[in-house]
């Protein structure tokens, strides 16, 4: 019975976050944006570097992403901004730490801007064209399936 | 059963953030760990566990002041993720002839040390010099026994971590003993980037 009570509220509280196109895709721009971080986040702290299979894992978020916006104009907006926010979140994320004064002058200027070639060249240009395609296949899946 | 009455695409929403909140909880573990990375390098210890010397007379005027040394590096902190690549140190002997006068003598560079090893949170690696001559300038000073010599070792190592494809980390140490253990002060950090890698190196300063 308390089961199904609360089943039945998480129903309610869902149906509101996805009442409208706007919200589920404000919605989806945020999960896919702190998906993106989070993939990249947990491969660079670990070897500074992304492997095949992290590539593998994006494609898979923008294709899905891409499939519950089913909606190829939008969803193409809203990889640009899930890419944008979830990037900047990366660079915040991993640099803040090496710009404390643990690290003496001049690494501490070298540590972020060597963060910030690892992060540009990890999205720019391969991957970032290959998870844009990603999305406008999970797109046109999604408005074909769903 | 609620779910499965849910639409294809709220399901795949569904499914999406719970990928999502995975993702994040992966992350959050490697990141927290990454955030003691950089209070790692700059805490990680040095000491000397053991310096021994010893005077022999070959001939009237004529000494060899021979020296054991053992270096400990160790990682106090949390993190884990470093590893002892590659260590290396030059030494100067100084002869204190007394609280005004002193000399110091140029020993130069110690024989390569293959001492490697994890530094992991708690782990200690120990590095052994068996035996090696001091200067003789420094070992004819040491045969007056009113005179007190000090060796100051500048020692560096690379430590290995997961920046190894873009960046080297070698951390600096001044240790100073005339005998028994001595704790060694951080001089630097230099920061040098990898072959192929966007900039130039760094570092520096700091200290004990």
């Amino acid at each position: 019975m308390a089961v199904e009570e609360a089943s039945r509220t998480f129903s309610k509280k869902l149906s509101w976050l996805v009442a409208s196109e706007d919200r589920r895709l404000a919605i989806t721009i945020l999960l896919w944006s702190l998906a993106i971080a989070a993939s990249y986040d947990q491969a660079l702290v670990q070897r500074a570097y992304m492997t095949l299979f992290d590539y593998a894992l994006v494609l898979v978020i923008c294709f899905v992403a891409g499939a519950v916006i089913m909606d190829v104009g939008r969803a193409l907006l809203g990889y640009v901004a899930a890419m944008a926010i979830g990037t900047i979140l990366l660079t915040v994320i991993l640099i803040y730490p090496a710009t404390s004064n643990l690290i003496p002058y001049p690494g501490n200027i070298l540590i972020p801007s060597l963060w910030i070639t690892t992060i540009f060249t990890a999205v720019f240009p391969f991957p970032f064209i290959g998870y844009l395609v990603a999305t406008v296949v999970g797109a046109t899946t999604g408005e074909k399936y769903f | 059963m609620l779910f499965a009455k849910t639409s294809r695409r709220n399901q795949l929403t569904i499914f999406f953030a719970a990928a999502t909140l995975v993702l994040l909880i992966v992350a959050a573990f490697g990141t927290v760990n990454y955030y003691q990375f950089y209070p790692a390098i700059s805490q990680i210890g040095a000491s000397i566990n053991s310096l021994q010397t010893t005077l022999i007379t070959n001939s009237p005027g004529n000494y060899t002041l021979q020296v054991k040394v053992a270096f400990s590096i160790n990682n106090p902190t949390s993190y884990n993720g470093l590893f002892l690549k590659h260590f290396e140190s030059t030494y100067d002997a100084m002869a204190i002839y007394s609280p005004t006068i002193n000399q110091t003598f140029t020993g130069g560079a110690m024989a390569y040390n293959p001492a490697t090893g994890p530094l992991n949170s708690g782990d200690k690696v120990g590095i052994i010099y068996q035996s090696f001559n001091a200067p003789s300038d420094a070992a004819r000073a040491a045969s007056n026994p009113q005179t007190k010599i000090e060796f100051i070792f500048h020692i560096d190592f690379v430590l290995s971590s997961f920046l190894d494809k873009v960046t080297m980390v070698i951390p600096s140490y001044d240790c100073t003993g005339s005998g028994g253990q001595a704790d060694c002060g951080q001089t630097g950090i230099t920061i040098v980037t990898a072959a192929g890698g966007s900039g130039g190196g760094g570092g520096g300063g700091g200290g004990v």
